[in-house]
């Protein structure tokens, strides 16, 4: 089910983010999106066992290009659901299958179905934030609207790979595509 | 006035109302309880599934979603608001309830519930995996819960209200049986207690108590009748002996007057005929020696009278001395008739005797027995006139064994009215101012009591102008005779 409704997020009220100065790609933008990819971990569920998922450590890894130099440098060392979340900067999209989180910039545009083939069948939770990634398969994708961060998410690609996405998170995503089992 | 009834209704009314009331009060505390724990339970679930819903909003900071989830509880209707607050304690999103106009508080109030005369104001953390991302307060109003105890009320009143009505119904029932009965005993207790009336009875109806109480009450009213009447019994009896004294003073002092008079008689002539040969004392021998005769014969009768009246007082006072002994009757008879022919000669009266053969032998004293035989002969001398006869005649008696002795005479006979009297005192028949008559007038009486001692009856079976017979019986006291003569 769609749920279509409206997401305000004041990016001024967010606690790790600096107000927006309008342009797209600032560095304060990018804060924002780091702290959402944050509390994305919290909606979602990883299958247990898998031999990706090191005990007591969540890897996060940057695949790509960022225009701020250190925009997630700050959540390294982070606990989150008594784990410590661990950085990680990709060269190359074969390492991929090893993250929790793979953050594929916009610079990777090009090769993002083969990124993308790479993690298939992986509970590797993708998050972008460039127009039509979610379309073309990433889980949750960002963008601005009204100077706003906002995020639609794929549900099937999510369920392909094993994960669960919270109805939480789900009611508050403004486009769903593809089916997911559990949408509100 | 208080009667049995109303206490009866009044005690019921209040321990029926009371123990109801008790009742209702202990039911309602508990459902009270129950109603506030059950509420409570429910607003903190109802709180906690909005709070987790909202934890995705609180964390992307999307307060429009939060009240979008906030706005389910339309559903019901005792909201007032609800309000999340996000972890620094500002308010993050609202719902104003129905009525839309609740003042929300500004900052989260403290965790837990607390119920106000109208409210129930709930707070509960906002969690999301462990750790606290803010508040949700509720409240919620006890608009349920006044018609909660709205229909409680009615319910209780009706309740109470049937039971009153209930067990008045029963109670005049049993007050039927109860008061009924007692009410009829008090009201033959008063009809009693007024018209004295022992006769009446109560009912015995009721229960067992009530039962038992009549039949005392019965019993005491039996008592209370026979103890009337032995009393009215003994009254009469006590009438009938206070007559009896009455004659009996009557009769002492009539005997009193007569035997003065009898003894004044003689004496009076004795005293006027010594007078008369004190005062003449030339008269010639022969007139002197006719008035020594009258008055030796006037002596005799006073002696005789003195005699007769000493016997009649021995013998009433029981303190004669009775010389019993073995006699035969018949002898005594003979003796007597010997002794009184002289006078029947000079009267020109005839004494035929005739005993039976085989008379027992009687255990008396001799001379009393010729006093009863003598009197009776003597009278029937006096009363008869010149040319009559006197049969006496002896027979045997069987039961009781003994002597009866009958002296039929010729005489003018005894008028009935006097019959029961003759054995009195001082009671002739005749006229005693006439003078004819001689006699003291205690001779019948004299025989009577002696008699009486030796337990036989004397009578007299009598006729005008065909003559009188007497006749007395006396018993053979055969053991006490033995018995007397040994000590003897």
């Amino acid at each position: 089910m769609i749920v279509a409704s409206v997401l305000v997020l004041c990016l001024e009220q967010s606690g790790r983010a600096i107000a927006a100065e309008g342009g797209a790609r600032s560095s304060g933008e990018y804060q924002v999106k780091a702290a959402f990819v944050y509390n994305f971990i919290k909606f979602v569920t990883w299958p247990s066992g898998g031999e990706t998922s090191a005990a007591g450590v969540v890897r996060l890894c940057i695949l790509g290009e960022l225009p701020d130099a250190a925009p997630f440098d700050d959540l390294e060392g982070q606990e989150l659901l008594g784990k410590r979340l661990h950085l990680v900067y990709l060269k190359e999209p074969q390492e991929a299958r090893s993250c929790q989180v793979l953050f594929i910039s916009s610079s990777l545009s090009r090769r993002l179905a083969e990124t993308l083939e790479l993690v298939r069948g992986h509970p590797v939770l993708t998050v972008g934030d460039t127009d039509g990634y979610a379309k073309r398969g990433v889980m949750i994708n960002m963008y601005l609207e009204n100077r706003r961060v906002r995020f639609e998410i794929n549900a099937e690609t999510a369920r392909l790979a094993g994960l669960r996405i919270s109805t939480k998170l789900l009611s508050l995503a403004v486009a769903v595509h593809g089916t997911a089992r559990t949408g509100k | 006035m208080r009667t049995l009834k109303r206490e009866l209704i009044l005690v019921n009314i209040t321990a029926t109302g009371a123990a109801l009331l008790v009742a209702i009060a202990l039911l309602l505390g508990s459902e009270l309880r129950t109603w506030k724990a059950a509420m409570i339970r429910d607003i903190t679930i109802k709180a906690d599934i909005i709070g987790s819903q909202c934890t995705a909003a609180l964390t992307f900071n999307g307060s429009k979603d939060a009240e979008e989830v906030l706005r389910a509880l339309q559903v019901d209707a005792q909201i007032e608001y609800a309000a999340v607050y996000s972890v620094d304690g500002t308010v993050f999103a609202v719902y104003r309830g129905r009525s839309g106009m609740r003042q929300v508080p500004t900052g989260p109030p403290a965790e837990g519930h607390l119920f106000t005369a109208a409210h129930l104001d709930l707070t509960r953390p906002i969690v999301l995996h462990g750790e606290q991302i803010g508040w949700i307060a509720i409240r919620a109003n006890l608009d349920q819960l006044r018609t909660l105890l709205l229909h409680y009320g009615f319910g209780s009143a009706a309740v109470l209200l049937l039971a009153l009505a209930v067990s008045s119904v029963m109670l005049s029932r049993l007050q039927k049986s109860i008061t009924e009965p007692v009410t009829d005993l008090v009201g033959l207790m008063e009809t009693v207690s007024g018209d004295k009336d022992y006769t009446r009875r109560a009912v015995a109806r009721g229960p067992k108590e009530l039962i038992s109480l009549t039949r005392s009450f019965n019993e005491m009213l039996g008592t209370i009748q026979s103890r009337d009447r032995e009393l009215e019994s003994s009254l009469a009896e006590l009438k009938k002996a206070y007559g009896k004294l009455e004659d009996l003073d009557r009769l002492k002092s009539d005997f009193i007057s007569i035997v003065s008079h009898e003894l004044r008689t003689p004496i009076t002539s004795i005293k006027a005929f010594v007078e008369l040969i004190l005062i003449k004392p030339d008269m010639s021998a022969d007139r002197k020696m006719k008035l020594l005769e009258t008055i030796n014969s006037e002596t005799d009768r006073l002696s005789r009278l003195i005699g007769d009246l000493l016997d009649l007082s021995r013998i009433e006072s029981g303190v004669i001395l009775w010389r019993d002994q073995e006699i035969a009757v018949e002898d005594v008879i003979r003796t007597a008739v010997a002794g009184i022919i002289p006078l029947a000669k000079m009267r020109d009266i005839q004494i035929n005797e005739t005993a039976e053969d085989g008379l027992p032998t009687l255990y008396a004293d001799r001379d009393r027995i010729m006093q009863v035989v003598m009197n009776l002969l003597s009278n029937a001398v006096k009363f008869i006139q010149p040319g009559g006869r006197i049969s006496i005649s002896t027979k045997r008696t069987n039961d009781p064994l003994g002597i009866a002795v009958a002296i039929a005479d010729t005489g003018p006979g005894i008028p009935s009215g006097d019959l029961g009297l003759i054995f009195d005192k001082f009671q002739r028949s005749g006229d005693l101012l006439t003078g004819k008559i001689e006699g003291t007038g205690l001779g019948l009486a004299i025989s009577r009591e002696i008699v009486d001692h030796y337990e036989g009856r004397i009578w007299v079976d009598s006729e005008i102008g065909k003559g009188s017979i007497f006749t007395f019986t006396i018993p053979v006291k055969r053991t006490s005779g033995i018995y007397q003569g040994i000590v003897k």
